[in-house]
């Protein structure tokens, strides 16, 4: 039985971790950067049951509450990744143009050690994603970084809007059309597909209404496709295109505008500088790579001034990482906007702050230092934007998830037990691009 | 030679098995099982007792009763007494899933919309048109104890509805305790690559149908009243089998072996509200308390991660190790522990569970019980996990789980108590019918010594026991500058057949050959070990296909 007693221990211990979601802590003279009312110089940020309950100077909390002294060092609001497929397992439900039914945030994997990886780069929310296999893939999942805990409704940002994937291009074309010779075979083929699930989403909507009106006696065939689709056009869920060219873009804009949508945040939108007046004009947001394009024909053509570009056009932009490589230094991916486009630092800070934070519809909650908002917080030594940053805490919800002086080796949660040789990831599926997941495979399974 | 002991033994098979069957009747089916050791229930145990066993009932139990006139007496002194197990879930009697069905070969399937049974959505299935009375797994089962299986059929996302079986019948009317008791569910994408692909669409296409078949019931009962006027109901077999689901008449039996298909189940349940059970359960050490707060019923897998292997070339490795290597392997370690005592686990957390057996070789149940036991579960505990618990479970308390009166005759009879390595289980009562178990003696296999030098050359003479059936034969060996060749002839028809290689390591021989096996070359295998002119190992014939015991001295030296 002593074996049995160790184990308990060892599992009790897991249990007392998952305790509340919400902390306490106090960051003791830092140099705080709070994105929305400028640098604070020796200024102490207090957080209280999860969220921030004051900034300023001298500031105390109690014995109880968690100290960092961060004399010296930069505290910045936790980094936000508007684009990142970290921590779920499914990526790509490849096997229909329209699966807007699909839902990721079903899928999310606690044990994913690259949310770790994610948080030792301070990034506190990421937005993960639905892949591009489709012209509207899944339903996507705002996460927090509750790395440790292993329910996955722990990672769920409550509250945060719906959001769903969108895919123009080669994508979406290369695994229906070629793939199973379907609709869409060509970029015009992708906009059919936007208008008749549109069209057919109008006219479910209507049978619905004719239904609960006393209209028809029986119900319509119920459809979760399209009652998703039904609440993109109620304005209830944010679209979030992955995009390449500036055409395609106009054209789902075009699109969007005849079945009255406007919340879209293009992704990827590597010729956004190219329509950057006719993004903002129309409310549209763009989240960007600072300088990753020429991977296939249809990004040939791109800049690393991007971002400034959109950003000097009133378009709000963000920098994103795609990859579960470069979300660990976002911050640096922020900083090659001053070199190409000369951002100022706020400028800089905002595209991996609070634009993505708006373009995710949590901007009421994170993105800057305020109080009220969400006590999530990363500290840097060195300024974020420096060469030489290295983050030293991150802080979701008031919780410490990463400490660089308590960061051991071996962070992973589960193990398979029938693995003889503990061996080392080189490379982890999950940190690599993910976008065409799963596509692949059914595309070749076919021929 | 070899046609003839294979001949001879399926002869000898077939004269094991046929008393068991119906073709001769049974002289009584009153039987009266005295001085026994009856293990009425887990943790009570009536010593020198008697059952009386009556048309397949238990009539009576209990100390100094009156034997019946009409009762087949089995003296059962020093024996132990357990009732027949319940599965509580099973493929048994099942045939092997098809895994070419549906695939993408048919053209004529459409990925995005293929049809129902292509996507793995059939919960119109029932056992009673799968099952399959003279399948092996059946009577494998009844061997080791289990009386009656909770059985659901094999497939992806909703594979079908489960029954209750007896494991003793000819036909499937015999067997069928209880119909479509259940649904079996999964988060299983479909094996195709069709819709749905991944897990994210089976979840979606769990919540659709289940709010499809809400509004169809609906919409019948509307029609039903006052059709005039009404679009008729459309007729669709999938939707209408979740009927039972969506009004919580019956469970849903979910596949959840981790942790993340348990969150993930449980999540779906909560939000549709449908009965469920936990099934296949092989991490739920991890959420023990949730499922505990949750009122969720358990059904753990007895399936277990492969036993470590002690390899004494790789523990001088672990010895070099360094310090990350070995903390890495420490782990590993505890990682398969942690599988292992997930019973033991939940014991201590005063968690009921039952034992599904559908992801454990039938030969492996009883060892992987001891392992369990092993990791700190209680002999008591593990008993209920296949008796009361099931019993309880699927709702049949009032008539199997334990030995009491009125209950089905449902027995296991064993030399000692039954979770000792070495028990040996005489009797089988199912459903008042006796099946009588020869026990194996099994003969202790000798252990080679490598370090020891023999000569194999010369003259041997034979003697093979295939079943009872005895040959008797003689190897001529001899010795050549590479090693051994030789030649054997038995009496079955005494014909020289010469081995294909002869292989020695120490004082162990493997000799193969290879021989004409009903039409085709088969291979026979002697394994054996020699000490001095002593010879004494196994024959394995076409692969396992029929084994026998093989013995025999050196009579000359070349």
């Amino acid at each position: 039985m002593k074996i049995l007693s160790i184990l308990t221990t060892l599992l009790l211990v897991g249990s007392l971790t998952a305790q509340s979601l919400q902390g306490d802590v106090l960051i003791k003279n830092g140099t705080v950067i709070t994105i929305t009312d400028g640098i604070k110089e020796n200024t102490d940020v207090l957080i209280k049951n999860g969220k921030i309950k004051s900034i300023g100077e001298g500031l105390s909390a109690g014995d109880q509450v968690k100290v960092i002294d961060a004399d010296g060092m930069y505290v910045m609001p936790g980094i936000i990744d508007a684009h990142s497929h970290a921590g779920i397992d499914v990526v790509n439900e490849p096997t229909a143009p329209i699966t807007a039914e699909v839902f990721v945030g079903d899928v999310i994997n606690p044990y994913a050690v690259s949310l770790y990886r994610a948080l030792a780069g301070g990034v506190t929310v990421s937005h993960a994603m639905h892949g591009s296999a489709n012209a509207i893939g899944g339903q996507c999942e705002t996460m927090k970084h509750h790395f440790g805990e292993e329910d996955p409704e722990a990672f769920k940002m409550q509250g945060a809007p719906r959001t769903i994937k969108f895919a123009l291009g080669e994508n979406p074309m290369r695994v229906h059309g070629e793939g199973n010779g379907i609709q869409p075979k060509s970029r015009m083929g992708i906009e059919q597909v936007f208008r008749k699930g549109f069209s057919e989403a109008l006219e479910y909507q209507k049978a619905w209404k004719k239904y609960s009106s006393g209209g028809a006696n029986v119900a319509p065939a119920y459809d979760l496709r399209k009652q998703a689709l039904v609440d993109i056009l109620n304005g209830d869920i944010i679209i979030h295109c992955h995009s390449y060219r500036a055409d395609e873009i106009l054209m789902l804009m075009n699109v969007l505008e005849d079945y009255g949508v406007n919340k879209i945040c293009f992704q990827h939108v590597n010729e956004g500088f190219k329509v950057a007046p006719e993004l903002a004009a129309f409310g549209a947001h763009a989240s960007v790579f600072a300088d990753w394009w020429a991977y296939k024909f249809e990004v040939y053509y791109s800049t690393a001034y991007n971002a400034a570009i959109l950003t000097r056009n009133n378009v709000i932009t963000s920098i994103n990482s795609d990859s579960g490589e470069l979300i660990r230094h976002l911050y640096h991916e922020a900083g090659k906007t001053q070199k190409y486009g000369d951002l100022t630092d706020n400028e800089a800070l905002k595209l991996i702050t609070l634009h993505p934070a708006i373009q995710l519809g949590i901007e009421d909650r994170v993105g800057s230092l305020e109080v009220g908002k969400d006590g999530d917080v990363a500290v840097f030594k060195n300024h974020p934007l420096s060469i030489y940053a290295v983050p030293q805490y991150t802080i979701v919800d008031g919780l410490v998830r990463f400490d660089i002086n308590e960061d051991p080796a071996d962070m992973r949660m589960d193990l398979n037990p029938d693995e003889t040789i503990p061996a080392f990831h080189e490379i982890d599926a999950h940190d690599h691009h993910r976008c065409m997941e799963g596509a692949f495979e059914s595309l070749f399974s076919h021929h | 030679m070899i046609k003839k002991i294979l001949a001879l033994g399926f002869l000898i098979c077939l004269v094991t098995l046929m008393p068991a069957q119906s073709d001769v009747p049974d002289v009584t089916s009153t039987y009266a099982i005295t001085n026994a050791n009856v293990v009425v229930k887990p943790g009570q145990m009536l010593e020198g007792a008697t059952i009386i066993i009556r048309d397949g009932l238990i009539e009576n139990v209990g100390k100094n009763l009156q034997i019946p006139f009409d009762a087949e007496v089995i003296a059962a002194d020093s024996l132990f007494v357990y009732a027949g197990f319940v599965a509580a879930l099973s493929h048994a009697g099942l045939p092997k899933a098809d895994d070419k069905k549906g695939g993408n070969s048919n053209s004529n399937v459409k990925k995005h919309d293929p049809p129902n049974d292509v996507a793995g959505i059939t919960p119109e299935q029932s056992i009673r048109d799968l099952l399959k009375p003279s399948d092996g797994s059946i009577s494998a089962l009844r061997k080791e104890g289990f009386s009656i299986a909770h059985v659901v059929p094999n497939g992806r996302m909703m594979s079908g509805k489960g029954s209750l079986i007896i494991l003793s019948g000819n036909t499937v009317e015999d067997m069928v305790l209880a119909e479509n008791m259940s649904l079996y569910g999964s988060l299983l994408p479909s094996k195709t690559r069709v819709y749905p692909a991944t897990s994210i669409a089976v979840m979606s296409k769990w919540r659709e149908l289940y709010k499809q078949a809400e509004l169809a019931t609906d919409h019948e009962k509307k029609y039903k009243s006052a059709p005039s006027g009404m679009k008729r109901p459309s007729f669709d077999s999938s939707i209408k089998a979740l009927y039972s689901v969506t009004n919580k008449s019956i469970p849903v039996f979910f596949h959840a072996p981790k942790t993340l298909d348990i969150s993930r189940s449980m999540a779906l349940q909560n939000e549709l509200g449908f009965n469920m059970v936990l099934t296949d359960v092989k991490q739920g050490f991890k959420l023990k308390d949730k499922i505990k707060s949750k009122n969720i019923p358990m059904v753990i897998s007895l399936g277990l991660p492969k036993k470590a292997k002690e390899d004494k070339k790789k523990k001088v490795k672990d010895e070099e190790a360094d310090t990350e290597m070995k903390q890495l392997m420490e782990r590993a370690k505890q990682a398969k522990l942690a599988y292992v005592s997930q019973a033991a686990l939940l014991e201590d957390a005063n968690v009921a569970f039952s034992m599904s057996i559908k992801d454990v070789k039938t030969s492996d149940i009883r060892a992987n019980l001891r392992r369990m036991i092993e990791a700190g579960l209680s002999e008591d505990a593990a008993l209920a996990s296949l008796t009361t618990s099931p019993a309880k479970l699927l709702g049949i308390s009032a008539m199997a789980g334990t030995i009491e009166r009125g209950k089905m005759a449902n027995l296991i009879v064993t030399d000692t108590t039954y979770f000792k390595e070495k028990a040996n289980i005489k009797y089988v009562f199912v459903d008042g019918k006796k099946y009588k178990q020869e026990v194996k003696k099994k003969k202790d296999k000798k252990e080679g010594d490598k370090d020891a030098v023999i000569d194999l050359s010369g003259t041997w003479s034979l003697s093979i026991d295939a079943q009872g059936m005895q040959i008797s034969g003689t190897m001529e060996i001899e010795k050549t500058d590479d090693g051994y060749t030789g030649t054997m002839t038995t009496d079955m028809d005494d014909e020289e057949e010469t081995f294909d290689s002869i292989e020695v390591d120490g004082s162990s021989v493997t000799l193969k050959m290879t021989s004409d096996v009903n039409g085709s070359s088969a291979p026979v295998v002697i394994s054996a070990v020699v000490e001095g002119d002593e010879f004494e190992g196994s024959v394995d014939i076409a692969n396992g296909m029929m084994t026998a015991e093989v013995s025999g001295s050196k009579v000359s030296n070349p």
